[in-house]
């Protein structure tokens, strides 16, 4: 790592009532959140619903309107040189300077930043097979948006923050950049990772913020997520009421006239027992996955 | 100092600066000869015949239009000249930050531990450097003529110099005032769309306010009021006067400019690429 760690706090992104406003229109809107050290951290959110806004407020692009943003204990806005040395970024559409190779891109990275390692953003073009002789301006968006990522990967910063990375990749480059994300966790590293892609966030995050019209309405912790269960069954007789042990855990959703679902919100087995004792048939069990959590806040409701 | 940001803006910039200076060398080089094949007696009968609105465009009294280094120091408010110089500065200074914007490329480098001052100055001094190469290849085109070329008269090329240095802070300040209109802006094209108005107005207020006597007060209102490398060749006596009036007025209004500009572009939001 190539910046000291400036605070103690475990916390190394810490925002206070955030937010920014265009005229009329409120990009994000008191959003407080914390991103521990060493946690690969999710933002999810439909067009507009402000992850963009808010990662460009913690690299101090924009001014808040309100409340505050610090990285590592250092304000994003007024002292963003110093939380630049500790961040390596990446846009969803990143854009760079056309006239340049690939290898010079590289260079001119690793040069402009202190600490900057060509060596390792090298060796990081070989694994992303980027043919590094070609100028940007004839690349292809994939290819350009996976040097972007070669670069901005090879400053051994503690934080990442990737935004969208994988709009314009190749599956196979998807799967690459998910393993990429694992290493800098496994290397001490915290990650930032907006995407549409429910499934790679829920392959490569702990925690999951998700965002509705700029507005931080739910932080899911992963790993708890994991232990929670959906079951789909077809009533055959009429439904007995919930043990006294399990009621207020339970979500219980009848859809239909027969048809029912029940969430559970940790270990299954106390519920098995119960299970046991309903008229059911067709009983489906499955884990309840991040999908059912995000349609929560973002389900089609039909007109 | 961050080298890397000084290497690609020298790199960005070079081709761009090669071309306006060999232009303008080329160009002070060729005048110098065309005014070796036109003589003397011919062109002073030829202006005298001017309607007299006519005469007062050029800018300097007919009698000294019809010597030789007042017919070569006309090369410096030729079109030509105007248009090089225009070009760099008005290309140079709305690529500062528009130009970065509308690319995406300003998120990129924005991203990194720079300032955003060193950003901007950076791309200022290599503008600023080239504005001085301009004045620079203006000045060398005059003397490599004056050098090769048989006239009627010995013309001395150190009197020139301070119109090269005119040319220079004319190049100075409007790359100045294009990069704070760029700092404010996010699209190239519009940047560049103002600063062609900019221009332009100006040229319309210097020429009218030369035309009319009545309105000659318009060219206080202008930059090109403060732009008269030719008197500063067939004025002896006040060249050196003029040379610190003139590029007083055009390095102060560029300066500020360029403060301006900073301001501006260290205070504004940087927006998502377009």
């Amino acid at each position: 790592m190539t910046s000291p760690t400036h605070s103690a706090s475990p916390s190394i992104i810490e925002t206070h009532s955030l937010g920014k406003r265009y005229r009329d229109v409120t990009a994000l809107a008191d959003c407080t959140l914390e991103v521990e050290r060493g946690e690969v951290f999710g933002l999810l959110g439909p067009n507009g619903s402000g992850k963009t806004t808010l990662i460009r407020l913690l690299m101090g692009f924009l001014r808040p309107t309100t409340g505050t943003a610090t990285i590592d204990g250092l304000d994003c806005y007024r002292q963003s040189v110093a939380v630049h040395s500790r961040v390596a970024y990446l846009p969803g559409d990143a854009r760079l300077f056309r006239r340049m190779r690939g290898r010079d891109v590289l260079r001119f990275f690793s040069d402009v930043r202190p600490g900057g390692d060509y060596r390792r953003a090298l060796a990081l073009a070989e694994r992303l097979k980027i043919d590094l002789s070609r100028q940007v301006a004839v690349c292809s968006t994939g290819m350009r948006q996976k040097l972007a990522l070669a670069a901005a990967l090879s400053a051994q910063t503690p934080l990442l923050i990737l935004d969208e990375p994988t709009a314009s990749l190749d599956p196979t480059m998807r799967i690459e950049l998910v393993a990429m994300v694992r290493e800098a966790k496994a290397a001490g590293r915290t990650v930032v990772f907006s995407s549409h892609v429910l499934s790679e966030v829920e392959e490569a995050c702990d925690r999951v913020a998700i965002l509705r019209e700029g507005r931080l309405v739910h932080v899911q912790d992963m790993a708890r997520l994991a232990r929670q269960h959906r079951i789909r069954a077809q009533l055959s007789g009429p439904l007995a009421p919930v043990p006294e042990a399990l009621a207020g855990q339970l979500q219980l959703t009848a859809n239909g006239q027969r048809q029912i679902t029940i969430e559970t919100p940790g270990d299954l087995a106390p519920v098995l027992g119960w299970l046991a004792q309903l008229p059911l048939d067709e009983v489906l069990v499955e884990p309840l996955g991040l999908r059912a959590i995000y349609d929560r806040f973002h389900a089609q409701v039909p007109e | 100092m961050n080298l890397a940001l000084w290497r690609k803006a020298i790199v960005e910039s070079r081709a761009l600066l090669a071309a306006c200076a060999a232009l303008l060398f080329g160009f002070q080089w060729v005048f110098v000869w065309v005014t070796s094949q036109v003589k003397l007696p011919a062109i002073a009968t030829f202006l005298s015949d001017l309607p007299e609105y006519m005469q007062n465009v050029v800018g300097i009294p007919i009698d000294q239009v019809a010597t030789t280094a007042g017919r070569i120091a006309l090369s410096y408010i030729d079109p030509v000249v105007l248009v090089a110089t225009g070009v760099w500065a008005i290309a140079r200074g709305s690529d500062a930050v528009s130009g970065e914007i509308g690319r995406g490329t300003m998120e990129m480098l924005l991203a990194q531990p720079v300032r955003r001052i060193a950003v901007l100055w950076t791309h200022a001094g290599v503008t600023i450097l080239g504005a001085g190469v301009l004045g620079c290849a203006a000045w060398l085109g005059t003397f490599a003529g004056i050098s090769t070329v048989v006239l009627d008269q010995h013309v001395d090329p150190w009197r020139f110099v301070p119109s090269a240095i005119n040319v220079a802070a004319l190049t100075f300040f409007l790359a100045g005032v294009a990069t704070m209109a760029s700092s404010w802006d996010s699209y190239r094209h519009r940047t560049v769309g103002l600063m062609g108005g900019f221009y332009v107005v100006g040229l319309v207020l210097e020429m009218t306010g030369k035309m009319v006597d009545n309105l000659s007060w318009l060219r206080y209102l202008t930059f090109l009021g403060v732009y008269e490398p030719q008197v500063m060749v067939t004025d002896r006596a006040a060249a050196w006067e003029m040379t610190l009036n003139y590029n007083g007025v055009l390095l102060g209004l560029g300066a500020l400019s360029y403060i301006v500009a900073t301001v501006i572009f260290c205070r504004r939001d940087l927006p998502a690429p377009l």
